[in-house]
Parts: C-alpha cells; structure tokens; sequence
C-alpha cells in the first residue's frame, strides 16, 4: 500500500488561541515497510498518525492511501477505509475491560471475513495460554500483545503504533518490537511506529523527524537493524 | 472554592441538560401522581366531613308504611333523638329520567347550595347537581313536573344523596336517570295531588341522635311498622365516597413509597455513574485538601437541588386543580358532594417536597462516602476502572458473548430498567384493571338483564299482572374489608325467564352469583351470613351453586325458601319482573326500574372511569420512558470509550447498535415476558382492596390480546427510547478514544 501525504497542516483553536500542530507536512511511504516517525513531545507525530488513520482531519492537504484520497471522505467511507484497511495499535492499549483476550480479538475479526487465524495469532503473540484472561489480569506487556493482537487479527495492510512501547520495559518493548518486524516480513504490512525511543529508528526503512510540526529530517535505509539488534 | 463549584454544577448542568432534565421530569411526575391522589382524597374527604357538619348530616333514617303521628313524633324526640321528614315523590320525566321531589329541608340533610338558593316561591325549585349537570340544567331554566313548571332556583347537593340512587341496593349512581329535588312545602302537597305521580310518596324520615340518645331504641320503637331503618354508617347513599378515596389515600401512599424506592434506585445508578467519572478528580481534590464535606457538597448538589425543585413543582401540581380534576375528577362527577376544596396537609407538602431532595442526598452521601474510604492516590489511579465481572462464557457467537458482556457490566443499570417496568407496569395496570372491570360490568349488565321492567310494590296488586313474573327479594348486607355492602337476595319461583334457573331449596340453601362467589371468595359448599337490614338478624346459608350472573352482587334463592326466611306468607312477593309495562295503581308501587336505566348504570363506571385510566396510563408509560432512557443512556456513557474505540476499528452505526443496544432490548424484552404478568399478579393481588366497597363483582382478568398490547407496549417505548439514545450514539466519534486514555 502507498502512502502519499501532501502538504498537510493541522491546527487545534481558533484566533489567539490558534495551535498549528502540522504546518505543510508531505512525505511518501512504499508498501510494506516500516516508518518511525520521531520528535518530541508536541512536535505532531501523533496529529500526523492520527489524520493517516483518518481519526482527525486536516486542515489542508491531502493524503492519498492506495491511490485514495482520505482527506475529503465522508464519515461513512472513513469508517470502512479504518474497517478494511487499518490496524491501531496504542501506548496505553485500549482494551475492552471486560472482554477477555480472545473476545478483545475478536472485536476485530468480526469485522473482516479474510481474518488472520485466530489461533495461530496467538501462538506467534505467546497469549494462547492467556486467551480466556481479562485485560486487568495481564502484565502491560500481555496487554500490548492482545492490543497487537487485535489489529493484526484482521490482516490490515497498514498498521498505526502510536508509542507502542511507551509504558513497557525495555525487555518487553523488545519483544514486541521483534513482532512488528515478523508481521511486517510475515505479511509485507506497511507499518508507522510513532515513538520518541531512537532506538526505535534503526528497524525502520524510512526514519521522519519532526520538530514543530514541520519535517525536519527524513531517513531512508534500505537494509534496517533487526529488533533483535536494539538497544532499548 | 464555592464559587468555583457552582460553576461546575452549572456546566455540568448544561453538559447533560436532557438527562437531568429527564430525571427531573421523572421526580415531578412521580411526586405529582402521589400527591396528586393523595391530596384529592384528603381534600375529598375534608370537604365531605365539613359539610356534613354544616348541613346537620343525619344520623340515621327509616321507613315506614304510614306516616308518624304527633305523639309519636313527641315520643322519639323524648329519646333525645330529633326527628325530620324527608318524605319524596318520583316523578318521571319526557326522557324517562325520575326526579325525587322533596320539600326543602328544615334542620337535618339541608340542602347545600352551590348555584343560586333555595326554593322560596311555589313555581320555585333546587336541583341536584349531578342531575342539572346530566341535563344541561342552571339556574334560571325550568322544569315540568305533573304539568307544572318550575324554574330553577339553585343547583345543590344533600348529604343523605350523597351516593344519588333510586334505591340503596343500586349498584351505581346515573345523573342521566335519576335525581333529587326540593321545592316548598306548599310546591310538594301540590304535587302529591296531581296524580302524575307514579309510585306511592315515600314516607321517611331522618333523625339525628342527641347525647346520650341510642338508634336501637329508635328501632325498637317503630318495630312493627318498620320497613326500612339504616343507620347513617351502614347506608349505602350517605359518605360512600370517603371510603373510596380512603382507598386512594391508602393506594397513594403505598405508590409513594415504591416511587420512592424507584427513584432512589435510578438516582443511585446515575450518582454511581457520575461518581465513577469524576473519580479521578473526586481523588485529586482530596489529595490537594479539600474537605469530605465540601467534596460531598460539591456533588450532591446538582441531584438534590434537581430532586428539591421538581419535587416542588410536582407537589404543586399534585395539589392543583387539574390534579383535583385528573385523580379525583371521577369522584366529584359520580357523587353528589359540594365543590371540592383543596386542604393541605404538611406531612403530605413535605413528603412531596423534602422526600425526594432527601432521598438523593442520601443516595448521594452514601455513594461518595463509600468512594472517599478509598485513598486519595487509588482515586486518582482507578478514577477510569470498571468493575469488571470475570464471567467465562461458553457460547461461541462474538457478537451474543459481546452483550452478554455488556449486560453483566449494566447489570445494576439492568435492573433499573426492570424496577422502573414493574412499577410502571403497576401503575399502568391500575389503571388497566379499572378499564377492564368497568368494560365487564358493562358488557354482564347488559347481557344479564334479561327483564325490561322491574318493579317493586309497596302492595301486591289482587291478581298477578299476565306476562310478569313474581319473585321476593330482599337487601342484605355483607361485610368486605371493613364495608358493608348491599346484597340482593332475590326468592324466584321455578322457569324464571329472566334470571338463571337455581338449585337453590328451602331457607337454608343459597345460590350464588358469580360477582358474589368473586367478591367473597365464596365456592360451592361453603357458608353464607347475610345481615337483615331491616332487623339487624344475621341468617346464614349454604352455598349449593354459583350461577354465572355478573350484574351487581345478587343471590338466588327459591321463593318459598326466600318467604320463609323473611317470615312471608306462601303467596307473598314484593317484586315483580316484566318484559313490557304493567299497569299497576301508583300507591301500589315502590319503585319502577327499566332494563335501559339498568344498563346506563353499568355503563356509568366506564365514563367516569376514564380520566383516571388516562392519567394512570399516562403517567406508568411516562414513567417508563424516562426510566429506560436514562438508565439506556447511562450504559451508552459509560460505555462511549469503548464505542469511540469501536468506531475507530471501523464499525457502523447498525453493528454498534447490535452490540451495545439490542443486549439491553433482550433485557426489556425478556424481561417484559416476566413483568407483564408479574405486574399483573401483584396487582390483582391489591385491587379488590380498591374496590372493596363497590357494589360489583372482581372480573378483571385480561384477555390474552391485552397482555399481547401492553407487551408490545413495553416494545414500543424501547424502541422509541433506542431511537433516541441512537441519535447520542452515532455523535460519538473515533477522536474521543484518543481523550479518554486509561
């Protein structure tokens, strides 16, 4: 899947109050690989995550996925381009609290009829033995693999990680990394990992820098460290 | 800090404007439906017991077959008993109504004016107003009695027509058919000597005990030529509606206590919800210093002053006119009693108004204080936890574990919902089983009054008149929950056309009406004591059969069984039925009742009936609706992190709704099957109490079709409110999820 991003811009308030979160953001990502977008906190990582996932909608600007243009679609369409298209994946989770593991994934198989096999996703997360426990009954770690889970279970072509591993440890933001790079071998997913760990980078084919809302730095690297490599 | 507070008070206000302005709707009409009945039967009552006074209310009358001489008189009077004539002629009119003439009263049972004033001149008359209200009448018109006109001088009640039949053992009062009048005593002689008289001048008279004075000896006197004596307790014509609204009172109150129970069960779940979300705020606040009572102040203010002002409101409207005119409209319109005036009661204004303020401040203390026992760091941490119930269920569909889910997690918001359908349910069905025993006795009135003519002779003509049919009937009584009620025991001589063929042999043996065996819980073998109105004798008999006869409480006995029990000759009757017009001499004849008047009488209760199942139904649907929409929107609030999250994977409106609404609509749904009939259950259960003191038997069992309407009912208001919260639930978007983090 393509991605295309032209001149975006994005700005929270109006008047005096106005904050330009993106100011003319372009940049292009081939299918099936990794994106880091990195910066600091405020910088419009998460703003420009959110408006590739059509969570939020830009002032200017457009987005082309796939050869669609995102920016001007109704709420309907959005819904069935996150539906057929996306995967989300989140710092803190976001769980269904009282699902267990497997009905927390199955909230998203329902909604393809081309779902991954629910139980081969399990094994490759390590959550087989987990699958009948609640959110509040597993490690953070767990957690994020359900929530990893989840997104993947309906084989999305991109896949969104806003700060995946901001509230793990280093050993188990290592391990998740290690998954995201199998499923991106596995299953040639585009993936955009939103983080400010530069570590993070060295898995990445493409590397954006923000600062201020404005790219300050790109990176290309046509061979990336594995996540085994990372120095979290 | 205060100042602050109100400011978050009124945004909150502002925030979740239809909810709390749905929660006040509810406590304004729940407080309105309790008041409103209760301060309509107190005022009934207060209004009933003060003219009473005013108006010397006897204390008892009799009947005699002659009139009572000087001496007599002079002999009574030395009891310490003041003695009154309240002789009456009945005069038919143009439209078969019959109008009872009297003459103005002297110092017993006088006329309470409310139009106009009394009769002073001889072409002068008073109406009773239900009668001048059934026949447009006011002062001013005229009337024509025995070919006479009379011009209306004033519109008035008596106390001793309170209920205002022909006979006491009428089962219902009709303006349309009958009504009383009083003119001058040189009017009334007038009118006995004109002959348009159609029955003989009834000779009673009313009496008023003094101290010390005993009705017993009264009765003791006259014995031997008494036919009629009551006392003012057991006539059924003299404050029969105290006791109906004393039900009410009795009814209202019991309805106050569940409201309350009600309300006190959303308005927990609704804190319970808004305290969970504040949670974290509730904790940082403690942590920074602020005090258990402020904090307590902070977040029972919004509730209580929401509770506080629509209790107020609801008790104004309860004590309103229109609440007068609503809940105890039927009462004025059936009974003769003067204009109702509304008398408040403290303990009723503070009931309606502190309860509910109350009830939430305490719904309210109880929630924070359980909150505030935890420490001020896990309320900051846990501000956005959910008590989650770990359930493993066994079912593989996603979508049905999904709302089973959701329902373990709504489970309190659940139950709400099915306390609020039960009480609605009971309310509605209140006034549902009033529709459905008014319906019925209308329908078993005309389908079992058979006869056209029925007349009750004061002297057996010499021959039986060709085409009637004699019987002997006497009233009895018969104590229900503390009200004595009128039985007609009526003695039928074999193949009676007009009522149904008996078993019944001999002075022992009673058949029963199905209305009588419903009434008192009678069957077949069991015994029945009936008490003689006339000499106070209790005469009890076997219950052989019970006859499907629905119209009035009557009891079927042989004639020659029915003679010797009332010590009459072998040839004796007192009554005689017809299916066409006897031509009887007017001294002859007590009373002449017509099938028509018969069937207007069982029609009555319907009419009058009416407003209140308007109003019952109104108020149970009302109810339910905000019930089920607040606590259906307190599941989508809780539940709109999720949905946001939801929305973002990319559901659609449908899928959300099937699987966050139609766990709820099982509930209702399933839950409906049960509450219907359980509503229905306890309510039978109650509502002979209710109508213990009518005249009427207790068939207000429902066809299925009518539990199938107000299944469909319960549906239909679910669906509406699923329309409603829909419009909430399709607002939510993917963004929110990215506000509400963990």
């Amino acid at each position: 899947m393509y991605i295309k991003i032209t001149d975006i811009s994005k700005s929270y308030g109006t008047k005096e109050n106005r904050n330009q979160v993106l100011s003319r953001v372009s940049m292009e990502l081939e299918e099936g690989k990794i994106c880091v977008i990195l910066g600091a906190s405020g910088s419009g990582k998460s703003t420009l995550l959110h408006l590739i996932g059509a969570l939020e909608t830009a002032d200017s600007g457009q987005i082309q996925i796939g050869g669609q243009e995102i920016t001007k679609m109704p709420e309907e369409k959005l819904s069935d381009y996150r539906r057929d298209f996306l995967g989300f994946v989140f710092q803190f989770y976001n769980l269904v609290q009282d699902l267990t593991v497997q009905e927390n994934i199955e909230v998203c198989r329902y909604l393809t009829e081309d779902s991954l096999d629910l139980e081969e996703l399990l094994r490759v997360l390590g959550l087989s033995k987990h699958r009948d426990k609640f959110p509040a009954q597993l490690s953070g770690g767990q957690q994020q693999r359900c929530s990893l889970a989840r997104a993947l279970v309906k084989n999305p072509k991109l896949l969104l990680c806003d700060e995946p591993t901001g509230a793990l440890d280093s050993k188990t933001a290592g391990e998740l990394l290690i998954l995201l790079e199998q499923i991106n071998q596995q299953y040639k997913t585009t993936i955009f990992i939103v983080t400010h760990n530069e570590e993070i980078r060295k898995m990445a084919h493409k590397i954006i820098y923000l600062k201020d809302g404005m790219i300050s730095k790109t990176e290309t690297c046509e061979h990336p460290a594995s996540a085994a490599s990372l120095c979290l | 800090m205060g100042k602050i507070f109100w400011k978050r008070t009124f945004r909150e206000l502002k925030k979740n404007f239809l909810r709390y302005f749905a929660l006040w709707m509810l406590v304004i009409l729940s407080m309105f439906l309790v008041v409103g009945i209760v301060s309509s039967a107190q005022s009934t009552i207060q209004t009933i017991n003060q003219t009473a006074e005013e108006d010397h209310l006897e204390d008892g009358e009799f009947t005699l077959a002659v009139p009572l001489g000087k001496e007599a008189i002079q002999n009574i009077e030395k009891m310490g008993v003041t003695v009154e004539a309240v002789f009456s002629l009945d005069l038919k009119q143009k439209d078969n109504s019959v109008i009872r003439v009297m003459k103005n009263r002297r110092s017993i049972n006088k006329i309470h004016i409310s139009q106009g004033r009394e009769a002073k001149q001889e072409d002068e008359i008073a109406v009773e107003r239900i009668y001048a209200a059934a026949h447009h009448l006011n002062p001013g018109d005229t009337i024509t009695l025995a070919d006479k006109t009379f011009t209306i001088c004033g519109i008035g009640t008596t106390g001793d027509y309170e209920l205002c039949v022909q006979n006491p053992s009428d089962a219902a009062a009709d303006g349309d058919i009958f009504g009383t009048a009083f003119v001058t005593p040189e009017a009334y002689e007038n009118l006995k000597k004109s002959g348009a008289v159609r029955q003989s001048e009834d000779l009673t008279y009313a009496y008023h005990l003094g101290k010390d004075a005993d009705a017993d000896e009264v009765r003791e006197y006259l014995s031997g030529r008494l036919l009629r004596f009551e006392t003012a307790e057991n006539n059924p014509r003299i404050k029969p509606a105290n006791g109906d609204v004393q039900i009410n009172i009795r009814a209202g109150l019991a309805a106050g206590v569940i409201v309350l129970m009600m309300l006190a069960f959303v308005i927990s779940v609704f804190v319970v919800h808004s305290i969970d979300k504040e949670s974290s705020v509730i904790g940082t606040l403690y942590a920074m210093g602020v005090k258990r009572k402020e904090l307590l102040t902070q977040y029972t203010m919004l509730p209580v002053l929401i509770c506080f002002t629509g209790g107020i409101i609801g008790t104004i409207l309860g004590y309103s006119p229109l609440a007068l005119s609503f809940l105890g409209g039927e009462t004025y319109n059936y009974y003769s009693i003067p204009e109702i005036e509304i008398c408040c009661r403290p303990a009723l204004i503070l009931y309606g108004t502190a309860v509910p303020a109350v009830t939430a401040y305490a719904v309210n203390w109880l929630v924070i204080r359980r909150r505030l026992g935890e420490t001020a760091l896990s309320l900051i941490r846990g501000g956005m936890k959910e008590k989650v119930s770990y359930v493993h269920l066994r079912t593989r569909s996603f979508v049905r574990n999904f709302q089973i889910r959701r329902i373990l997690r709504e489970k309190r918001s659940c139950l709400a919902i099915l306390a609020g359908m039960l009480i609605s349910l009971l309310v509605l069905d209140l006034g549902l089983n009033c529709y459905v025993l008014c319906k019925k006795i209308r329908r078993s009135t005309m389908k079992d009054t058979k006869y056209e003519y029925m007349y009750q002779l004061k002297q057996t003509p010499d021959t039986i008149p060709k085409g009637s049919e004699p019987a002997y009937a006497e009233t009895f009584s018969k104590e229900n929950m503390g009200y004595e009620l009128n039985l007609t025991v009526i003695g039928l001589k074999k193949n009676n056309p007009f009522f149904p063929a008996v078993k019944s042999h001999g002075k022992d043996e009673i058949s029963v009406s199905s209305s009588v065996a419903q009434k008192f819980h009678l069957e077949k073998g069991d015994t029945l004591t009936l008490k003689d109105k006339a000499d106070g004798e209790n005469h009890s008999f076997t219950v052989v059969e019970i006859v499907s006869y629905n119209s009035g409480l009557t009891c079927f006995m042989d004639i020659d069984g029915m003679r010797a029990v009332c010590g009459r000759g072998p040839e004796d009757y007192n009554v005689l039925y017809s299916d066409h017009s006897l031509d009887l001499k007017a001294g002859q004849i007590y009373t002449i009742t017509e099938k028509k008047d018969v069937i207007k009488t069982g029609a009555v209760f319907m009419d009058l009936m009416m407003p209140m199942f308007f109003t019952m139904t109104g108020c149970g649907i009302l109810i339910f609706l905000i019930v089920l929409y607040q606590m259906v929107k307190v599941m989508i609030d809780r539940a709109s992190h999720s949905l946001s999250l939801m929305r973002l994977f990319g559901y659609r409106d449908r899928e959300l709704k099937r699987l966050y609404l139609n766990g709820c609509f099982t509930v209702t749904g399933a839950g409906a099957v049960f509450m219907v009939p359980l509503a229905k259950w306890i309510m039978d259960q109650m509502y002979p109490s209710f109508v213990a003191n009518i005249a009427c038997g207790l068939d207000f069992e429902w066809e299925w079709q009518l539990y199938f309407a107000v299944y469909m009912g319960v549906i239909i208001c679910y669906l509406i409110i699923q329309a409603l919260v829909m419009g909430k639930l399709k607002k939510i978007t993917p963004e929110e999820v990215l506000k509400q983090r963990e």
